[in-house]
């Protein structure tokens, strides 16, 4: 897989957000997986809290789109990103941003519990999909094999899953038995809850950066079930607030208004 | 017979000698120097042998046994001996024939240079030959090229009693293949069966089964979208029919002969790629007064997806066209340039003609005649052709032929061409663009070319 690293690059910001733009995600019904779907939960927070316009493509091969293997892939203008923080920047280059108003302390803040959702809830997630024997065989295998017909069926999950163990090795996250995950997401979830306390929103009384990772995250893991083993629903049921800020934010920018 | 008749200066002239009056019957044949070889493998190419009468044909069917055994590439240094039968069993006019044949080492290792079009790569070839006795051929080879290509491939052979001159081959390969014109990394791992024969003389045939793997990945931060469409994997599991007719006197500057070859592709014997391509070429050479030779040539393919999917081909499956080497020739045109583009990604088509006139000639006034002056011929062209993404669906049919036939490009000019040994041609040739739309790359002045196949 070609590692093209997008961060360096400059956003024209003479032109305006393109109207075209368009997100390409994988087949929601049958092909997406867990981790997939709260990066993509994630971004359509963020487009839709920018206010920024988008349409939804639905593609067999979208994660060798982008080049990194990540999904969703956000094509817009002459750009094609896959990356929230890529996406970050190239609204920023248009003007448009959550967290302009934050000052520097709250800003670093923002960015190391956007970087515990990542690590955590992320590296949780794709733990509970492609190493767990009986998630994967039941549920993985499937889901990724769908596109394909005899032998990638079965060939395009096993080198996947080679992939993401040895990504997960380098973390350190390999080795981990599932109640360990287990008690690191717990930690990671009342981290969260304290952080959002009885405020509507993490930081200051707008949404940011961070209300639209933790809702993705939050939401998916609420609304998915994998096997009894990993329920991480269960987990997030445990803090009241962040049920409740996920069922708010849902009803804000998904309901039928926008 | 031509008679010599002598003169003073000349050395004695050498009695004319009929070898069709002398009678012989061939007593024995025997073959020294085999070690691992099996007997029954060459005893049959020996058995025409015996059934010669007069000296000439023995003559005439030894020359032609040995090219034969020099075909099997099973061994170097074959020598001929024929005596009259000394022994006490000898019939009258009782001849032997001793061939004598130095076997292969088992292992042939090399590096060699290739080159492709516009490319050029290094080769480590390893190759056993004559495996166990019959043959057989295994051979090891990784490539790799100047533009970060990389390939490896093991094959083995075996050569098929019969009057076909047929083989069977087995492969594994493992491709990468960067493409910077259209910007993606083109890898295939996979395994390829192959039967050869000749069904007639020159007309050989190749079928094959190709089962692979392939991945297409972007190949840079800014390859078009177009392009990252088409990227993934997907497995192609296809039938292959390649037919060769080939009555040219040599490939490289033939002077006279027809070239025919048509090769049929069915990929969707399982698997997820889905298609239907068909290519063909046509060329035939005339030779004219003062050495000259009139070419022509014509090209054409079409791809039909046999169904919807996005998997069912990719662009690594398409035809492209443009260019000064390669399958795409069309001089006075950018390499695969001609048709659809996106940002600067070249993307193909799926159908495409083209064909070319040329005017071969000599160096003039026997420059270097009979040594380095054949490696070059002079050329006056003219070449054509179009390329469109349509494909010959019955509903487009009208509509695509006419897309072909209406704003097709063409190109004139003259060159030198250089001859590399029998595999490889280079040609310098100064162009001018005669039929082209605004938006083509054209090659108005000095191309330069390098490769195998040529327009």
């Amino acid at each position: 897989m070609a590692t093209t690293p997008q961060l360096d690059l400059t956003f024209n910001s003479k032109d305006p957000w393109s109207s075209d733009t368009v997100m390409i995600i994988p087949l929601e019904s049958s092909q997406v997986l867990m981790p997939e779907s709260a990066s993509i939960l994630s971004i359509h927070a963020f487009l839709k809290m920018c206010k920024l316009p988008y349409t939804v493509r639905e593609m067999l091969n979208a994660s060798s789109i982008a080049g990194n293997g990540k999904v969703p892939v956000l094509k817009s203008g002459p750009y094609v990103l896959s990356e929230l923080e890529s996406i970050i920047q190239l609204a920023a280059a248009k003007s448009v941003s959550l967290s302009a108003n934050l000052g520097l302390t709250e800003k670093a803040d923002l960015r190391a519990y956007m970087s515990l959702i990542h690590i955590v809830l992320g590296n949780a997630m794709l733990y509970a999909v492609w190493l767990d024997e009986f998630v994967y065989r039941n549920i993985t295998i499937h889901r990724v094999g769908s596109p394909f017909n005899f032998p990638l069926k079965y060939l395009v999950p096993w080198i996947q899953r080679r992939r993401t163990r040895a990504q997960l090795k380098g973390l350190k996250w390999a080795e981990r038995k599932p109640e360990e995950v287990k008690r690191e997401v717990e930690t990671c979830l009342v981290s969260l809850s304290e952080r959002l306390g009885d405020g509507e929103y993490f930081f200051g009384t707008g949404p940011t950066e961070l209300d639209a990772v933790a809702f993705g995250y939050l939401f998916t893991m609420i609304t998915t079930t994998l096997s009894p083993e990993h329920n991480f629903g269960q987990l997030v049921k445990q803090q009241v607030n962040l049920v409740r800020f996920c069922q708010r934010l849902e009803k804000e920018l998904f309901s039928s208004g926008n | 017979m031509a008679k010599q008749t002598p003169t003073e200066t000349t050395s004695t002239s050498l009695p004319s000698f009929n070898f069709q009056g002398v009678p012989v019957r061939v007593d024995s044949v025997s073959v020294e120097g085999l070690i691992r070889t099996k007997d029954d493998y060459i005893q049959r190419h020996l058995k025409p042998l015996f059934k010669v009468t007069t000296f000439e044909d023995l003559m005439l069917k030894a020359t032609e046994i040995r090219q034969q055994l020099e075909r099997l590439e099973c061994f170097r240094d074959i020598g001929i001996r024929i005596d009259t039968n000394k022994t006490a069993q000898a019939t009258l006019n009782g001849y032997t024939v001793t061939f004598r044949v130095k076997e292969f080492r088992r292992f042939i290792g090399g590096v060699n240079t290739t080159v492709g079009a516009n490319e050029g790569s290094l080769t480590f070839a390893m190759k056993l030959p004559n495996l166990v006795g019959r043959g057989e051929r295994l051979s090891i080879d990784h490539t790799i090229g100047s533009i970060y290509n990389k390939s490896s491939c093991i094959g083995i052979m075996k050569p098929l009693p019969g009057p076909w001159n047929m083989e069977t081959s087995a492969s594994l390969f493992n491709h990468t293949l960067p493409n910077n014109l259209s910007s993606y990394i083109f890898q295939a791992t996979g395994g390829l069966l192959e039967l050869n024969f000749e069904s007639a003389k020159k007309v050989r045939h190749s079928m094959q089964y190709e089962g692979s793997w392939r991945q297409l990945e972007p190949s840079s931060r800014s390859t078009s979208f177009p392009v990252r469409e088409q990227s993934g994997h997907s497995f192609k599991s296809s039938l292959r029919h390649i037919m060769t007719l080939d009555h040219r006197d040599e490939p490289m500057f033939p002077t006279r002969g027809i070239l025919f070859k048509l090769v049929q592709e069915y990929a969707g014997v399982g698997g997820d790629a889905a298609f239907v391509k068909h290519d063909s070429e046509l060329q035939v050479n005339i030779p004219l007064p003062y050495e000259l030779v009139v070419q022509g040539s014509l090209k054409m393919g079409v791809l039909r997806p046999l169904d919807n999917s996005i998997l069912s081909h990719n662009i690594h499956d398409l035809f492209f066209l443009g260019g000064p080497s390669g399958p795409s020739t069309l001089r006075g045109f950018d390499m695969k340039s001609i048709g659809s583009k996106s940002q600067k990604d070249f993307l193909g088509g799926r159908a495409y003609w083209c064909t070319a006139l040329h005017l071969y000639s000599r160096l003039p006034l026997s420059v270097g005649r009979g040594t380095w002056g054949d490696y070059f011929r002079l050329h006056a062209f003219l070449n054509a052709g179009n390329i469109t993404s349509s494909t010959f669906i019955p509903e487009d049919f009208g509509t695509t032929c006419q897309t072909l036939l209406q704003d097709f490009r063409a190109a004139y000019g003259l060159g030198i061409g250089f001859r590399l040994g029998n595999a490889a041609r280079v040609e310098l040739n100064y162009c001018f663009p005669l039929r082209f739309l605004k938006e083509d790359s054209i090659v108005q002045g000095v191309q330069f070319g390098i490769g195998i196949d040529f327009l």
